[in-house]
């Protein structure tokens, strides 16, 4: 059985968003300055909070928007989305001239030097969570949808703790990792819908259902895929429960179609990862590199999953005899550095 | 053509050790933190392909030390759990809570280390300010380093 525990851990490293997070952290808090330097704004209570994967830190490269969501805790039910949208694109249209497109449900500002966008999202407060405008017509009515985002990032939390690599290292979650490389396999294997987020929370359920406990991010990887394909199958029936709030489902933009061919491929991919989890090093790598693929809306596509040194790319081991492993003993005695 | 210079010892320095080094580094400041390096040497380089980290309980902020037991287990471990063929003991690394390069000290235990290596022994230094020292001994003297990143 093949577990390549330090190539999971570079084919990790590969889809994380590093020089992204610090360009959206950086354009996440340049937009919050302004909002919550408005006196309307500060008026309806606003709090604005990071959203959407780059929140949950669930993204993988390329990070290219980012959401904000609003809080306007004091706001009640009197108030107009249309107008207060209005307002927010306002506002931020002074200290980001030309940026500022608003949308339908949303206002979205560009940084183009960082090709990445801030999607703004405004919320007011629904009971124990929030609303946020479906619809606005132009008289600023609009129907309000009930939202949760702030419980999927309390929910990513807590499964990353409660699912570890390591029995008793807190430091080894091992939940968030195994969403972002099935957000990878989607990017990989799906044409387009359903998207990022419904695979999350298909991958949420996968984890509450099997509570898998397994010693390696290939045995993760492979029983959570596998949970996954066999979930899709149902939800293009029955939908997909919204673990954040109760009695509803994910709404998502996949016709019945794409669902269907979505649950094909995913089946393909997980039986890809178990014959991965059964064969020699060198063949499961390829069979790794085949499930993960390459990097998306890169300036380079880049083979996510790296081959073995150790390895031809077909899959056999090399032979050399230039290499000499290193040691299986560490030196005799103790030896201090200061 | 020049034939390679036997006293200058190339060393790849894999991503994934760096990263693990940081990490350990900053997590045990202010105090120092250290380990082993994973690799294998290929000719006359040295790969570092991974580090990890060794815990001296009586680690402070001018020392820390490679004990024997801890640290073969650390070992056994490690190559258990990575399933790399070509991993083995290649060197030791440190942190220093401060931007300071190697100490004599330092120099000299890796010195020590390597007499028992028929191939070059690394070592690296992690600094407060991000920079790694880099060195190398072989049979009980000092390396010329030349070192990459991959």
């Amino acid at each position: 059985m093949a577990t390549l525990a330090t190539h999971f851990k570079t084919a990790l490293s590969n889809i994380e968003p590093s020089d992204d997070a610090e360009n959206a952290q950086a354009a996440h808090a340049e937009v919050t300055k302004v909002l919550e330097a408005d006196d309307l704004l500060v008026k309806l209570g606003v709090d604005p909070i990071l959203i959407g994967s780059y929140g949950r830190q669930v993204s993988i490269r390329r990070v290219k928007d980012v959401d904000v969501f609003v809080r306007l805790s004091k706001a009640g039910k009197d108030l107009r989305p249309g107008r207060i949208l209005d307002h927010v694109a306002a506002v931020l249209e002074e200290s980001f001239p030309g940026r500022v497109t608003r949308q339908h449900r949303s206002v979205m500002i560009d940084f183009p030097d960082d090709d990445l966008s801030v999607d703004v999202v405004i919320a007011r407060p629904c009971g124990d969570h929030w609303e946020i405008p479906q619809k606005i017509e132009d008289d600023g009515n609009a129907r309000w949808v009930e939202t949760n985002p702030t419980k999927m990032a309390e929910l990513t939390t807590q499964a990353n703790k409660d699912y570890l690599l390591y029995d008793g290292d807190p430091g080894s979650g091992v939940y968030v990792p195994m969403v972002k490389l099935i957000r990878q396999i989607r990017r990989t294997w799906v044409d387009d819908q359903p998207g990022g987020y419904f695979f999350e929370v298909l991958a949420y359920h996968a984890f509450s259902n099997l509570e898998p406990n397994e010693t390696s991010y290939a045995k993760y990887l492979t029983v959570v895929l596998r949970e996954i394909a066999d979930l899709l199958i149902d939800v293009a029936d029955e939908g997909l429960d919204d673990p954040t709030l109760d009695g509803k489902t994910i709404k998502t933009k996949a016709t019945p179609e794409q669902l269907a061919a979505a649950a094909a491929r995913i089946d393909e991919a997980a039986t890809l990862a178990e014959a991965a989890l059964g064969a020699n090093d060198c063949l499961a790598a390829v069979k790794w590199r085949e499930l993960l693929g390459t990097t998306k809306n890169t300036t380079t596509e880049e083979q996510v999953f790296p081959l073995p040194e150790y390895c031809n790319a077909d899959g056999t081991k090399k032979k050399t005899t230039a290499v000499t492993q290193g040691a299986s003993t560490v030196p005799a005695g103790s030896g201090r550095y200061a | 053509m020049r034939a390679p210079n036997p006293d200058v010892v190339r060393v790849l320095i894999h991503s994934d050790a760096r990263q693990t080094i940081k990490t350990a580094a900053a997590r045990a400041f202010p105090l120092e933190a250290g380990g082993l390096l994973l690799g294998w040497w290929d000719n006359d380089m040295v790969v570092v392909r991974a580090a990890i980290e060794v815990v001296d309980p009586a680690a402070t902020g001018t020392s820390w030390i490679r004990h024997e037991g801890l640290a073969q287990r650390a070992l056994d471990q490690a190559v258990a759990k990575f399933g790399h063929p070509w991993l083995g003991y290649i060197g030791d690394w440190h942190s220093h809570p401060a931007a300071c390069d190697a100490s004599q000290q330092d120099r000299q235990s890796i010195r020590i280390a390597s007499l028992a290596y028929a191939q070059p022994l690394v070592l690296i230094v992690h600094r407060r300010d991000g920079i790694i020292d880099i060195h190398a001994a072989r049979h009980g003297r000092p390396q010329t380093v030349s070192a990459e990143s991959i």
